[in-house]
């Protein structure tokens, strides 16, 4: 009895050895480290081409230093481009570390659900890689330009991402994200798009906005003004620039965004549903082009009024580009009707794109001018 | 507490009870001389008295071993001069209390009883005619002065630290203890050495089951010789092949006194500083004296970091191998970067490097520890520039490894009396982290906690204070209250007599 009870136990101590998962001891100096990679389509055998950039080191003497190399690779489907890689390093790809995956325009038109399945479903591809769009005919281009202050381009490009709390003109979006914003009813996703831009006569990447999409598929283009209006009406914006219109008068002023609060919701008057959208941003006033003084309450009112009917129209603008162009809500009205009114939504949610075409969207926005940053006046001469 | 029968037996190889002494001064000297045959050391002396020649004595005694002054003046200076000893009517006793100035002095009929007071350093004075001696103590000899602990140097604190004569610890511990109730029992251990050792404890406080069980214990033990504690220790510790020490020891006597009065009890042996005390158990490893002397922020964090410090000793490198050899998706990408660019080219996998740079910090520790300081200089050169940098350069080992090992190393000294059990638990968590990764790591640690948790340390539990929640029993332990608060000793090892002060003192 003693001996079954013995046997049991290394059975039970000998299972938790070789079920936990944790296995295989590997050096680290084997595993090629990718840290972002593209996804393009050939259409003439209709395969798959994966560029990968990963991180290599040239070994010279004692020093290591970290290079980025592009490793192409095709494939019927994307698993097989990834094991084909094999084929041509011989060292095994680390996946756990890639950063962004770029998709190209050509497969964002078909869809991009079924590119997003293996990133989404395979266990060493991190769910919070940054997805994005490539504006450029190919996505592989992208890694392919020069880098101006990181040795690797998907660190980059992955920094400008990380950095747009800063400016808010464009969104980060994360696998997990993504998929849970095509998954969800009454909202539609919407990524970056990244293009190439000349700077310094070297060619680099540059963010460009934002791509619409319409379920999985790619429904256009906002540049990045639009992008800041649709970062402002999800409440997505913590710090930004708002230039209130006043060129015509040679005023250059910047308005900086210290807190921004977005008030969505949606109201049924005689049976027509309208979407209210409150912004009330606090501002500083971060730069002054012209010597107005700033300090006067009337100037300050001119000034907040000015830059209210700025955003305001812009804003109008960007919506009605959406709605009738696109055709794709990517405000998420859909939800916040979901939500608010869940009776109402239960009709009208087979029906909701051709409602949220016509929906009528009032925009109130309401600037505070908190401080104006160490100077409270313009530089003049004084008298 | 002990009862008189319960005294410890004392085991003797070289037993003489068969002689006695005769009336015959000649005969005597000759009894004692055969049983020191071939030892040139012994020095024997016979002397008459000055007005009275038929008065005949002889005084032996071992050479180094007394202080000649008390020789010269005490015993041979007054029975010389005396003018007023008669033949006839002296005897031992007479002399014994109107001719010799000793403050010890005992008389002796039997030779066995003679032996071992020459070895001690006790001169014997024989008087012809007579069957019996008189042992004048007279004990002499060079010790080193009492200095400050090498190995338990403390900033604030007494600086006294104990030294290898027993008499002199004894005091020590007396002087700070100014009770009758601080017992001091003494036995011989060593059947070669006879080696006075003392019992020491404060009664009412002390368990006293402890107490048997400890004299059991001691009076199991049956060896030749014992030249430091620790052979006591190895014979009567719980758990002998644990790496784990369950009796602690100290060179401290302010250390000492702190440990009686917490209930503990001491072993003091003659010929060693190192005092035991016993029970042992976990977190005295992280308490020092100074914890108790400073203020209590000062002491809880210097307690922290070193329990902080066991930990990184222990775990960093199995912890690093898991992590870059199973789990490299938990590594922040720059860092796996950088740990990457060092380990391109390196010949040897990590598990391999870690076990070789420790094995090489454990060598330069030893050597360290032995060689003249004249040589160390040129150890911590080759050890710092060969290993760190030379091997660094060279690719043969990658700095990260170098950083984690040092960190190691430095962390396993910040408790030195840890070190063993950290070096051998380091290696085991490393071993099995370099086969399961951090599950394997987890499995290690588990095993250490269910080790630590079954031992024991003269019946209390190793782990003493962390077995359960309440907050009494956490006081001192990770965290020193202020003593106003400590208001109960030990639990288990103070049974009986718990309350250690009644908050006076304290603002009401």
């Amino acid at each position: 009895m003693k001996i079954v009870k013995i046997l049991l136990l290394l059975l039970l101590i000998a299972n938790s050895l070789f079920l936990p998962g944790c296995w295989n001891y590997h050096d680290i100096e084997y595993y090629s480290i990718v840290s972002g990679f593209s996804i393009d389509k050939n259409e003439e055998n209709n395969k798959y081409i994966l560029t990968m950039e990963v991180l290599d080191f040239e070994v010279s003497g004692k020093e290591a230093k970290q290079a980025s190399k592009l490793i192409e690779s095709d494939g019927p489907t994307l698993l097989d481009a990834i094991r084909n890689v094999i084929n041509t390093t011989g060292k095994k790809l680390y996946w756990a570390h890639a950063n962004i995956a770029i998709i190209s325009q050509d497969i964002a038109r078909e869809g991009i659900s079924p590119v997003l399945d293996l990133l989404y479903r395979d266990n060493e591809i991190r769910e919070e890689m940054d997805i994005i769009i490539s504006k450029e005919k190919t996505a592989k281009e992208l890694l392919n330009q020069q880098t101006l202050t990181s040795q690797l381009r998907s660190n980059e490009i992955y920094k400008m991402l990380e950095s747009q709390t800063f400016v808010a003109k464009a969104p980060e979006v994360k696998t997990y994200e993504l998929v849970n914003t095509m998954e969800d009813e009454g909202i539609s996703p919407a990524l970056p798009l990244l293009g190439v831009r000349t700077n310094m006569e070297k060619r680099s990447t540059v963010l460009m906005g934002t791509a619409v999409l319409k379920f999985d598929k790619l429904a256009g283009f906002l540049d990045m003004d639009e992008t800041k209006n649709y970062l402002l009406i999800t409440n997505q914006v913590d710090k930004g620039l708002l230039i209130p219109d006043k060129m015509k008068e040679g005023q250059r002023t910047s308005l900086e965004i210290l807190v921004n609060k977005t008030k969505v919701w949606p109201e049924l008057i005689d049976g027509k549903l309208s979407m209210n959208i409150e912004i009330k941003p606090e501002v500083a006033i971060a730069e002054v082009g012209k010597s107005v003084e700033y300090s006067n309450a009337k100037e300050r009112d001119s000034l907040k009024k000015s830059a209210e009917e700025t955003l305001k129209s812009s804003m109008l603008n960007t919506i009605g580009k959406v709605q009738k162009d696109y055709d794709s809500d990517i405000f998420g009205f859909g939800r916040i009707v979901k939500m608010k009114m869940p009776s109402l939504w239960k009709r009208i949610d087979k029906n909701w794109d051709n409602i949220f075409r016509d929906l009528a969207v009032n925009v109130d926005v309401d600037i505070t001018i908190k401080n104006s940053a160490h100077i409270s006046k313009p530089i003049t001469k004084r008298d | 507490m002990l009862k008189n029968n319960e005294t410890f037996e004392t085991k003797i190889d070289n037993n003489y009870s068969g002689c006695k002494l005769t009336g015959i001064l000649e005969e005597n000297i000759k009894t004692i001389k055969d049983i020191f045959s071939d030892d040139d050391t012994l020095a024997i002396r016979q002397f008459e008295n000055r007005e009275n020649s038929k008065i005949k004595c002889c005084i032996i005694f071992a050479e180094g071993m007394v202080n000649n002054e008390i020789v010269n003046e005490n015993v041979i200076k007054p029975i010389m001069l005396c003018n007023s000893l008669d033949y006839k009517s002296i005897s031992a006793d007479s002399i014994m209390s109107n001719v010799i100035m000793s403050n010890s002095i005992k008389k002796v009929e039997e030779v066995n009883g003679l032996i071992n007071s020459i070895l001690s350093g006790d001169t014997v004075l024989l008087i012809e005619g007579k069957a019996d001696a008189l042992l004048i103590s007279s004990k002499g000899w060079q010790t080193r002065s009492i200095t400050e602990p090498q190995a338990e140097k403390t900033i604030r604190g007494p600086r006294e630290g104990f030294t290898e004569s027993l008499m002199m610890n004894l005091s020590m511990i007396r002087r700070r203890l100014l009770t009758p109730n601080l017992k001091f029992k003494y036995s011989v251990i060593g059947r070669q050495s006879n080696t006075k050792i003392c019992l020491c404890y404060l009664k009412g406080i002390a368990n006293e089951q402890i107490l048997r069980e400890l004299v059991e214990r001691l009076n199991k033990i049956d060896i030749d010789g014992v030249l430091d504690t620790g052979y006591i220790q190895e014979f009567i510790k719980d758990s002998p092949f644990s790496p784990f020490k369950t009796i602690g020891s100290t060179e401290r006597p302010d250390v000492a006194a702190a440990k009686l009065l917490e209930g503990r009890i001491l072993i003091i042996m003659d010929g060693t500083p190192f005092v035991l005390t016993l029970p042992f158990i976990f977190l005295e490893y992280f308490q020092t004296s100074e914890d108790y002397f400073d203020y209590f922020y000062f002491g809880s964090m210097n307690r922290i970091l070193r329990i902080i410090c066991f930990v990184i000793s222990t775990s960093l490198p199995a912890i690093f191998v898991a992590l870059t050899t199973f789990h490299q998706e938990m590594i922040p990408t720059p860092l796996i970067m950088s740990i990457s660019a060092a380990r391109q080219g390196i010949p040897f996998p990590t598990v391999i490097e870690a076990l070789v740079l420790l094995a090489a910090f454990e060598i330069l520790r030893e050597t360290g520890t032995r060689v003249p300081t004249q040589i160390g200089q040129a150890l911590s050169i080759v050890g710092a520039l060969v290993l760190g940098q030379a091997a660094v350069e060279a690719r043969f080992v990658s700095a990260p490894m170098v950083i984690i090992v040092a960190l190691t190393g430095i962390t396993g000294l910040a408790v030195p009396r840890l070190k063993d059990a950290a070096i051998i638990f380091r290696i085991i968590f490393l071993l099995f982290a370099s086969i399961l990764g951090l599950y394997g790591y987890i499995f290690g640690v588990m095993g250490l906690l269910i080790h630590l948790f079954e031992l024991r340390s003269f019946g209390v539990p190793y782990m003493l204070t962390l077995m359960t929640f309440s907050t009494e029993d956490l006081k001192d332990t990770a965290v020193r209250v202020p003593w106003i608060y400590m208001r109960y000793r030990p639990r288990f090892i103070a049974k009986g007599n718990r309350i250690r002060n009644a908050a006076g003192g304290r603002k009401k």
